[in-house]
């Protein structure tokens, strides 16, 4: 009897998989009807029993201008940072999907912006971005580019713009890695056969090369949007989202609320909004997904 | 003729390959040379692209007159229970995901790609109610709990194309040899499966080890603290001892160099793999 079960497929099936299923429904799904919880409650810091309040946390929040600003944030830092990383990712895909002395080494070492640690990545460059003795303060004065030294981070006006930067810097090589991907799944035979056609390189590259990376590139990118929408770290410790609150995004929001503020329902209800917009997004993805994965299968 | 035309074209390409490497790798090469300098050279307003004088007074201010070694003892725990956790649960996961049929499969298949899309930042309220109820708060196994679920998607995932590309014969002989499931799972398949559970190890270990936002809510001793989140509070000292702060950076990044070293490619190929699911 004991052998019967081992060897039943969907009991051993269920058997092995249920720890990782209790395990994502337990640091999930849980902590997200919890969250829900708190939104409708006045929580400030861990009280067990906090006074129901109904819908206010969002009847507060939602019409507010601050809200409003940080959703606006939050739109301009996605929107700088997916129209520069796609672009530099692709970029950076054509280029190593060439043949050069050392390009091989040059394939896996691009990875190490995104892989190092984030705070590495932020402290490396909040000393670079130095206003004082920052070496890039340092290069843009001394070729001329630059009559002053530039407060990177410091300065309302150019802080967003130096965040997006270094978040570049951290996040095209990944674009570049699935670009790369892709251009080496395209059949050898399509630039034959644009040969033997007769075709330029850039008639090949505009119809051979393009239609074959688009779905990737299309991929990758919607799952970035849904990434950068809710990344924390990068903004967190460059400037905690100062200076005045010109990189206050609405994930800088609920931290502050949170762990600033000690007021955990309108941090609740913050996430609880964000969580919205990113399920409208998965749904978009998934529907858009099993589609064109349904047509290649028929 | 074609010569005239390929080496312009040559120089183009050099120029444009040397402005990528420089923009992806020169500011790693600065804060290694900066955790080399001496604090008057760090301090000069006009700075040295290579040191005339290296010393290594910066890591030993690091490792012996700070808190790093606090930090690395916690990081290693922490990253090392992840890293046995999700390689007991994952393979599990992704055998059975590759050679059983059970009711429910798809839906697990698509929770596990949903995890993958999950923002943390949106667990980080519940998770510090949560930790601070079951009386979890500021110990370091609240962290690894949260951890493992950043590291399963991907290691399930890359453990079931191993086991994917197993031939199923392999299995059919075991079987008429009269080994059950369980015994093909552990004498036939771990073996032939080590290099996807070094990949997997590798990778829990790094993502653990870099993961900032739970141990910084999660955590409030200061000995207890996490490398990322130790060190990314010197920059927000009043004196700021960029020496020093180069040199933990410099010492933080060693595993992730490891990784690109032993397992780089297979890495690459998973990562996108993933994507695609």
């Amino acid at each position: 009897m004991k052998k019967n079960i081992a060897e039943n497929e969907s009991v051993l099936g269920w058997i092995l998989s249920t720890p990782s299923v209790v395990w994502i429904l337990l640091i999930i799904v849980y902590p997200v009807i919890l969250t829900l919880w708190i939104s409708l409650h006045q929580q400030k810091m861990v009280e067990v029993n906090p006074p129901f309040i109904g819908l206010k946390n969002y009847i507060d929040l939602l019409p507010s201008a601050k809200f409003l600003f940080q959703l606006k944030l939050t739109l301009i830092w996605t929107f700088l940072n997916i129209v520069l990383i796609t672009p530099v990712g692709v970029l950076l895909g054509l280029l190593l999907n060439r043949q050069f002395k050392g390009v091989g080494i040059l394939r896996t070492w691009i990875l190490l912006s995104w892989i190092i640690p984030i705070v590495a990545t932020t402290l490396i460059w909040q000393w670079m971005l130095e206003p004082a003795v920052g070496i890039i303060n340092f290069l843009l004065y001394e070729t001329g580019i630059t009559r002053s030294y530039v407060n990177f981070l410091g300065d309302p006006s150019i802080s967003m713009l130096s965040i997006v930067v270094v978040n570049v810097w951290r996040w095209s090589p990944f674009m570049g890695i699935m670009t790369l991907a892709a251009l080496q799944n395209v059949p050898k035979e399509f630039y034959d056969a644009a040969r033997v056609d007769g075709a330029n390189a850039w008639q090949t590259f505009w119809h051979i090369t393009l239609p074959q990376i688009i779905p990737t590139v299309s991929v990758t990118s919607f799952i970035l949007i849904i990434w950068l929408f809710n990344m924390f770290p990068p903004i967190w410790l460059l400037t905690e989202g100062g200076p005045i609150e010109s990189t206050t995004t609405l994930p800088i929001a609920i931290y502050k609320e949170a762990f600033r503020l000690f007021r955990m329902g309108k941090a609740a209800t913050y996430s609880i909004i964000l969580l919205i917009v990113v399920s409208a997004f998965v749904a978009g993805y998934m529907m858009l997904f099993v589609k064109s994965r349904e047509e290649v299968v028929k | 003729m074609k010569d005239a035309k390929t080496i312009p074209k040559r120089i183009i390409f050099t120029l444009l390959l040397l402005v990528v490497i420089g923009w992806y790798f020169f500011p790693v090469y600065w804060a290694l040379i900066t955790s080399f300098k001496t604090p008057l050279d760090l301090m000069s307003s006009r700075p040295t692209f290579f040191p005339k004088k290296m010393t290594l007074s910066s890591y030993e201010d690091v490792l012996l007159r700070s808190k790093f070694l606090y930090y690395l003892r916690s990081s290693i725990i922490i990253a090392s229970g992840v890293t046995i956790i999700t390689l007991i649960l994952a393979t599990g996961a992704a055998y059975s995901l590759s050679r059983l049929n059970f009711k429910g499969k798809r839906l697990f298949s698509n929770l596990i790609l949903l995890v993958y899309l999950f923002p943390g930042i949106l667990l980080a309220v519940p998770i510090f109610k949560m930790m601070t109820k079951i009386g979890l708060y500021d110990m370091l196994p609240s962290v690894v709990l949260v951890h493992v679920m950043i590291t399963l998607p991907f290691c399930i995932w890359t453990l079931r194309t191993f086991f994917d590309q197993i031939p199923r014969s392999l299995e059919d002989a075991a079987r008429i040899d009269g080994a059950s499931k369980l015994s093909v799972l552990y004498k036939l398949y771990l073996p032939l499966i080590g290099p996807g559970l070094v990949t997997s190890a590798i990778f829990s270990f790094v993502a653990s080890w870099n993961e900032y936002i739970f141990p910084l809510i999660l955590l409030s001793t200061p000995e207890k603290k996490t490398i990322p989140v130790g060190i990314a509070g010197w920059a927000s000292s009043y004196t700021i001892d960029w020496g020093q702060i180069t040199a933990a950076v410099i010492l933080a990044i060693i595993p992730v160099i490891i990784l690109i070293q032993l397992i780089g490619r297979r890495f690459v190929a998973g990562l996108s793999g993933a994507i695609k699911g």
